[in-house]
């Protein structure tokens, strides 16, 4: 049938309503767990693993829709672009409430955490140890993510290839120093408002890392299998702009919370 | 209809030649050349190459460093360590992998 406009008329997919429900069950599961309930964990993972699969076939048809069928035409990828922007632009939202949280308390601290910061009688990280090799890790990991970029726009493959693994093993170290960090660390999530806004906020960070790691690893598979051309690598534009989110966000947490709320 | 191209139909009704489109050059869905991209790709891997062993050393550096915390005894003020109710893990933190207070009673 000829199709006199340029736009993707998607067809009706079970993956919506099984993502909703996979969501559903992983909430209600969290729920059940945090409270003690028989069961929680049980349903925490089983709401866990829908959500995974949920994730998995859904872009697989994306992917399938985009990379085999031609469905991605320029309108649209230059829709899909605009979604991943408003999602980042929803992301920054997400964490200036954190950042929010800790400057609320950290610029006026009351009485009960001794009316300075970091609260008395609390230890910090020393912001010039791991945190400043991490800040260094993620800004390298963007340059050599950008490399990649250039390297599909130019069409060098095996240069794209090669630095796409260098960001991922970045990334990797990224986490692991992260996580040694975390088991390292002086105080918990329960020393205060501090361990809280701090936990918070890096945690949520970190879980954006996994996440983006897990994006690039996607993108290095379709990457070898030939998916992404000069001029048709939306998937790995995403996974891009993503990073250099998590790259940014870092940026911030480190200047204020590690740096000016450290010392 | 655009004044460049109401005036091509006049030039052609007069019977004169219009000259051929000037074929464009084909860029990539960045904008660029091919050798622009060519060169951007060399200068952020020449930016890579600098930056990955400067993580590496900075990163031997930092692991040289002692990360020893005072171990001293430390007051006990009424917001530290809270513990409202158990965690549904069990007495110690999330990332509290050597132990904790609570655990040792």
């Amino acid at each position: 049938m000829r199709q006199l406009h340029p736009f993707h008329l998607v067809d009706p997919s079970p993956w919506p309503f099984f993502s909703a429900f996979g969501a559903f069950c992983l909430v209600t599961g969290l729920t059940m767990f945090i409270h003690r309930f028989n069961g929680g964990f049980f349903f925490l993972c089983f709401g866990f693993f829908l959500v995974l699969y949920g994730m998995a076939v859904w872009w697989r048809d994306v992917i399938r829709e985009g990379t085999f069928q031609g469905h991605h035409t320029r309108a649209v990828q230059s829709g899909l672009r605009w979604g991943i922007l408003l999602f980042i632009a929803s992301e920054v939202m997400f964490f200036f409430a954190f950042f929010w949280a800790f400057f609320h308390a950290s610029l006026a601290p009351t009485v009960e955490i001794g009316a300075v910061w970091p609260p008395k009688g609390l230890e910090v990280l020393n912001p010039w140890q791991i945190p400043l090799l991490n800040t260094v890790i993620l800004l390298s990991s963007g340059a050599s993510v950008t490399w990649t970029h250039h390297a599909i726009l130019a069409g060098y493959r095996w240069q794209a290839v090669v630095s796409l693994v260098l960001t991922v093993v970045l990334a990797v170290v990224f986490t692991a120093l992260q996580g040694v960090e975390y088991v390292d660390a002086p105080f918990t999530l329960s020393d205060g408002v501090y361990g809280s806004t701090f936990f918070m906020a890096t945690g949520f960070h970190g879980f954006h890392v996994l996440v983006g790691s897990c994006f690039l690893i996607v993108c290095l598979f379709r990457l070898r299998s030939g998916q992404f051309t000069k001029r048709h690598h939306v998937g790995f534009e995403a996974a891009a702009w993503y990073w250099h989110f998590v790259d940014v966000v870092w940026l911030f947490l480190f200047i204020s919370i590690y740096w000016w709320g450290g010392v | 209809m655009s004044f460049a191209s109401a005036a091509r139909s006049l030039v052609r009704r007069a019977g004169t030649s219009v000259p051929a489109a000037k074929v464009p050059v084909r860029n990539m869905s960045s904008g660029h050349s091919i050798e622009e991209e060519i060169a951007h790709m060399d200068t952020w891997r020449q930016v890579t190459y600098v930056v990955v062993p400067a993580c590496c050393a900075f990163f031997a550096y930092t692991m040289t460093q002692s990360h020893h915390h005072d171990t001293g005894e430390k007051p006990k003020y009424s917001w530290m360590r809270m513990r409202n109710k158990a965690y549904p893990w069990g007495p110690c933190g999330l990332f509290e992998m050597k132990g904790c207070p609570e655990a040792e009673g």
